[in-house]
């Protein structure tokens, strides 16, 4: 088994970008209903209940532990509640705004450094060799 | 979760500003109006909106997730005429003018309907913004590997 083609790291990677479309939908949900009078803006919950499920027990996280963590750590959608959300119904938009522009860019590092990772795969199947 | 309502939703919401569009430009175009087909003065029309229900569907691909919570967008509940006291205007030489001689004008504001104006268009330029957002998010997903 190659190491490098099916690690945690891939593994942790791959959950975190789905998630991050999941953060997108929310935000574009978020925007489409700025106008809604009543509306309750939604969050995504992730990347904390991550960190949390992979660090109790402490230690190393083994392969095992990274895999079950994985499996049972899914995105959960919540509403903001109102003492989180000190911001007029305009100001809102900008929020909004700017946490998209935050979850399009960590998407799309995490898009390059999977390629780069794929690129040292490549380069140690082909022995060095360009 | 690679599915296109990711794309849908950014679209409900530049679907309901366009439409907020129309009707304000309908209503400005209407400013003067004081006779419409059911004999009455222009009344102005607002759209009713609220957060669009997932469907059954949208709620099995997120399984796991509350199914109240799904986000699917923005929808248009009804187009209701606004109920605004008419402004009334002594015009006693005007056609419709009633028997004291006043003719009733619809009470739009256009500082009000400028004001709106510039809020939709924001709004949907956000909703445009998003739409991109996702279509970059997406091709850049489409470069993995390459």
């Amino acid at each position: 088994m190659i190491e490098q083609l099916a690690s945690a790291t891939t593994d942790i990677v791959r959950a975190v970008l789905d998630n991050a479309l999941v953060r997108h939908k929310v935000i574009a949900n978020n925007i489409a209903n700025n106008q809604v009078e009543g509306y309750t803006p939604l969050a995504v919950k992730f990347e904390e209940m991550l960190r949390s499920e992979l660090q109790t027990g402490g230690g190393a996280a083994t392969r095992d532990k990274i895999d079950s963590v994985l499996r049972d750590v899914q995105p959960q959608i919540v509403e903001v509640a109102e003492s989180a959300q000190p911001y007029d119904q305009s100001s809102q938009l900008d929020a909004q705004m700017s946490e998209m522009a935050k979850n399009t860019l960590k998407y799309e590092s995490l898009i390059r450094a999977t390629n780069q990772y794929a690129a040292i795969t490549k380069l140690a199947i082909g022995g060095g060799n360009r | 979760m690679s599915d296109f309502s990711i794309l849908d939703i950014s679209a409900t919401g530049m679907a309901v500003e366009k439409l907020r569009m129309h009707l304000t430009a309908v209503n400005m175009a209407n400013v003067n109006t004081t006779q419409t087909k059911a004999g009455e003065v222009y009344k102005p029309l607002i759209a009713l909106t609220s957060p669009k229900q997932a469907t059954e569907f949208d709620s099995l691909l997120a399984a796991g997730m509350s199914s109240e919570n799904i986000p699917a967008g923005v929808q248009v509940d009804s187009v209701v005429e606004q109920n605004l006291q008419p402004r009334a205007v002594y015009e006693p030489s005007h056609p419709d003018a009633d028997s004291h001689g006043f003719v009733y004008y619809p009470n739009i504001n256009p500082v009000n309907e400028m004001l709106n104006l510039v809020t939709i268009t924001r709004s949907y330029e956000a909703n445009a913004r998003a739409f991109n957002a996702a279509r970059k998010m997406m091709q850049a997903a489409m470069e993995i590997g390459s």
